[in-house]
C-alpha cells in the first residue's frame, strides 16, 4: 500500500516538475488601471469602473509598505479589486514602488500626512467629494487609522484589514519578538531593512509549515494523469496559482 | 520542554567563552600602545565583536538543537501511540504527523521569552559586526581608493530628504497663496 503511494507522489511530482522546466505564463495585478498621481516613488492609481455609475464615495486602497499593491489583484478570477468594480465602487490605490536608500529618511508623518493625503486630496479633486472611504491593509491599514484620526473631516469610512493596531500585546510571535529586538540598531545598520531579513523573520513564526509543508502542498495537489489535456490544464492552473503569492 | 543531551555542549561552550574572556579576551581589550594605536584599537574590537556574535550564534545553535531533540522525541511518542491504536501509518500520515509534530514544538519554543531573548541578542550582535566590517571597509579600502562611502552617499541622500522636503512645503503654501487670491 505504502509502496504504491510512493508511486503516486513521485509521478505528482514529476508532473509539476514538467510544468516547472516549461512555466506557464501567468500575470498578476491584470485589472485595467489609470496613473492618476504620482510623487516620489508613489503611485496614486484609479481601476477603471466596471459600471457605467459607481458608488458616489470612492475608495483608496492604501496597502503595506512591505509587499505589493496588487496582492488584492492577484488572480483575475479571484480578485478583491473586481469584485469591488463589479460591487459598483470606484477604487483607488496606492503603489508605494520600491523603496532605495533615498527613502530611509522618510518618517511616518511623510507617509501619513504626507503621500496618503496628497492621494486623498487628488481623489477628493477628483470625484467632488469632501470625504472618502479609507480601506487599509496590513501595515497600510495603520497608516489608515493614524490618517482617519488626524484628517477625520477628508474620511467618510475606515476599513482596516489585518491591521497592527495595539503593539502592546504578547498574542503574536511578532509581538513577543519585537519587543526584544534592537529596532535602532537595525535601521541604522541597514537604511532600508531589507525584504529578505523581514521575510526571515515571518518565515520563523512557522517554518515547518512555511519551508517545506507549503512546497510538499503544492506538489500534493497535482493530479497524476497521462495524455488527459484538461487534468494537465488543472495541473497548470494549481501552479500558476502558487506562482503568483 | 524536557532536558535533552545538548545542554552539554551548551556549558562546554559556556565554558569557553569563560576561559576567552579571562585570557585571550583580555589581551584583545588592552589598550593599545605606539604610533599605530587608533588603527590598532579599531582591529581590536573586531575581535570582540566576533567573539559576541560568535557566542550568540552558538547559543542559538544550541536552543535549535534542544528543540529538534524534543520534537523528535515527541513524534517518536506519538508515533508508539499511533501505532497502538492504528497499526497502519502510512507515509503521509506520518508525514502529517511530522509536520505537526515539529511545527508545535518550535512554535512553543517561539513563543517564550528566552527565544525573544536570544534572537535579540544575535541580531544586536550581526549588526554590530556588520558595521564593524563596513567602517574597515570604508577606511581600509575604499577611502583610500577615492571612492565613495555608504557614509557619504547617506549623508547625500540625508541632504536630497531635506531639499525635497522644503520644496514640497513651499510648493504647498505657494498652492495655498494662490487659492486665497
Amino acid at each position: 500500500m505504502n509502496g504504491l503511494i510512493l508511486i503516486e507522489d513521485f509521478e505528482k511530482f514529476k508532473h509539476g516538475m514538467e510544468i516547472f522546466l516549461m512555466p506557464p505564463d501567468f500575470s498578476v495585478g491584470t485589472t485595467p488601471s489609470d496613473i492618476i498621481y504620482t510623487e516620489d516613488k508613489m503611485t496614486l492609481l484609479h481601476y477603471i469602473p466596471t459600471v457605467e455609475k459607481p458608488h458616489p464615495v470612492p475608495i483608496l486602497i492604501v496597502y503595506a509598505l512591505v509587499n505589493r499593491y496588487y496582492i488584492l489583484d492577484l488572480q483575475p478570477d479571484k480578485s478583491v479589486i473586481k469584485k469591488l468594480l463589479d460591487e459598483g465602487f470606484d477604487v483607488y490605490i496606492i503603489d508605494w514602488g520600491y523603496p532605495s536608500g533615498s527613502d530611509r529618511y522618510l518618517t511616518l508623518d511623510d507617509y501619513v500626512n504626507g503621500y496618503i493625503n496628497n492621494a486623498v486630496d487628488k481623489i477628493k479633486e477628483r470625484s467632488g467629494l469632501d470625504k472618502i472611504t479609507l480601506l487599509g491593509v496590513c501595515q497600510g491599514g495603520t497608516f489608515s487609522v493614524m490618517y482617519a484620526a488626524q484628517h477625520p473631516e477628508k474620511v467618510e469610512n475606515l476599513v482596516t484589514l489585518v491591521a497592527p493596531v495595539n503593539f502592546d500585546s504578547d498574542t503574536g510571535l511578532l509581538h513577543i519578538w519585537a519587543k526584544s529586538l534592537d529596532v535602532d540598531k537595525i535601521v541604522d545598520y541597514y537604511g532600508i531593512v531589507p525584504g529578505d531579513f523581514l521575510n526571515g523573520g515571518f518565515l520563523l513564526t512557522d517554518p515547518f509549515r512555511l519551508m517545506i509543508d507549503k512546497y510538499v502542498g503544492l506538489f500534493d495537489r497535482i493530479e497524476s494523469c497521462q495524455d488527459d489535456t484538461e487534468c494537465q490544464l488543472r495541473n497548470e492552473e494549481t501552479i500558476k496559482n502558487f506562482l503568483r503569492i | 520542554m524536557e532536558k535533552s543531551s545538548f545542554e552539554s555542549t551548551q556549558e562546554f561552550f559556556d565554558l569557553w567563552l569563560k576561559t576567552y574572556e579571562a585570557t585571550t579576551g583580555r589581551i584583545v581589550e588592552m589598550p593599545a600602545l605606539g604610533p599605530a594605536r587608533e588603527k590598532s584599537e579599531k582591529l581590536m574590537k573586531g575581535f570582540s565583536t566576533s567573539v559576541n556574535l560568535y557566542a550568540a550564534w552558538m547559543d542559538s545553535t544550541a536552543n535549535f538543537q534542544s528543540v529538534f531533540l524534543e520534537a523528535m522525541r515527541r513524534l517518536r511518542e506519538k508515533m508508539a501511540a499511533g501505532k497502538e491504536g492504528e497499526p497502519n501509518l502510512d507515509n503521509k500520515d506520518l508525514y502529517k504527523l511530522g509536520i505537526e509534530t515539529y511545527s508545535e514544538t518550535f512554535k512553543e519554543f517561539m513563543k517564550s521569552g528566552h527565544f525573544a531573548s536570544d534572537m535579540g541578542k544575535l541580531n544586536s550582535h550581526l549588526m554590530d559586526f556588520q558595521k564593524y566590517n563596513r567602517e574597515m571597509l570604508e577606511e581600509n579600502y575604499l577611502k583610500p581608493m577615492n571612492l565613495p562611502t555608504k557614509t557619504e552617499i547617506d549623508e547625500i541622500n540625508k541632504e536630497l530628504y531635506s531639499l525635497k522636503k522644503t520644496v514640497k512645503e513651499l510648493t504647498t503654501q505657494i498652492k495655498t497663496q494662490e487659492e486665497k487670491k
